[in-house]
């Protein structure tokens, strides 16, 4: 009589579950569709569906429906790895492939011009036979820099305010207007630039030679 | 095989296969029964294939209440994706019959 029962309760079970995995496959057919990008739900919900409908048997239309969410969640990442893909070539790659070498001569420039440990001679030219000589340190790069480009600059243009070598090193206009006015100048002077030490970081170069003398 | 924008895998060829010896437009079930491919793997190739207009796809003709049934959705290769197909295929028999060329 148990046997029976239990055999009767056993069947019944799986006529119940096997009733309802048409409805459970229909469930996950719906979760897999929604899954999908917008654009492509209404669409595969009814393909889908159908494609259900033509496939006989609960536990294929089930095993089906697993196969949709699997097909939804592949296409959910390969649209992801799309716009990833879209993103890093629209993008990235281009804000890399501007800006690095810009961070790149801007940061060399940032260096060297922190540096501020050039030194150079300038020297006078007062249109007579005795020249003067200034030996200025700490020339910032961009003067070095122009100063060696142009060899003759007017004085005139660096004693203006708004002369931007003057704003990096306010100081060297009035160091050298200091030291003309200083003297009787009989023609405009020139400045004529000579580099005499090295143009290395003075850091550097003293650190080099304590080095030497520890020896 | 060739570059494109797509992996063109063993399952896409069986695939385009089916349709290239299909005379008429089939349904995504169809495609399965012949490829016995899984509807997981199926329906990413076909969404793959349509993006890039290998393949095309309409709805079945008639009103679903009609026809008592969810509608089925056709699938048929267009002119760029069997041109592209027959040069995989092409290029696939290509190198088995330089393996059994290296074979023999």
């Amino acid at each position: 009589m148990g046997r029976f029962l239990s055999n009767l309760l056993a069947e019944l079970c799986a006529g119940e579950v096997m009733a309802w995995l048409p409805w459970i496959a229909l469930r996950i057919t719906r979760v897999a569709v929604r899954a999908l990008p917008k654009a492509h739900r209404e669409r595969y919900e009814e393909e889908w569906r159908g494609h259900l409908n033509e496939v006989p048997g609960a536990l294929t239309k089930l095993g089906l429906a697993c196969g949709f969410a699997w097909a939804a969640v592949k296409t959910r990442f390969d649209q992801v790895r799309v716009a990833e893909i879209t993103f890093y070539y629209g993008v990235i790659v281009p804000f890399l492939a501007l800006m690095l070498p810009m961070m790149g001569f801007m940061s060399a420039v940032w260096a060297l011009r922190a540096r501020r440990g050039y030194v150079a001679s300038l020297l006078v030219d007062m249109g007579s036979s005795r020249d003067l000589q200034i030996t200025i340190d700490r020339i910032p790069l961009g003067l070095a820099l122009h100063l060696a480009l142009s060899p003759h600059v007017s004085l005139e243009s660096l004693d203006r305010s708004s002369y931007h070598y003057s704003i990096w090193c306010p100081s060297l206009s009035v160091e050298i207007e200091e030291f003309i006015g200083t003297r009787v100048l009989h023609s405009d002077p020139f400045l004529r630039f000579g580099m005499k030490k090295s143009p290395l970081p003075l850091g550097w170069r003293n650190a080099k030679v304590g080095a030497s003398r520890h020896k | 095989m060739g570059t494109y924008n797509f992996q063109v895998t063993t399952q896409t060829l069986y695939v385009l296969g089916a349709l290239l010896s299909a005379k008429h437009e089939i349904s995504g079930a169809d495609i399965a029964r012949l490829t016995k491919l899984s509807s997981g793997t199926l329906y990413p190739i076909l969404m793959r294939l349509e993006h890039h207009r290998w393949i095309e796809s309409q709805w079945e003709v008639g009103d679903p209440h009609k026809l008592g049934r969810p509608r089925r959705r056709l699938y048929q290769i267009t002119a760029i994706g069997a041109r592209s197909a027959r040069k995989e295929f092409k290029q696939i028999k290509t190198a088995i019959g330089g393996l059994a060329w290296d074979a023999s």
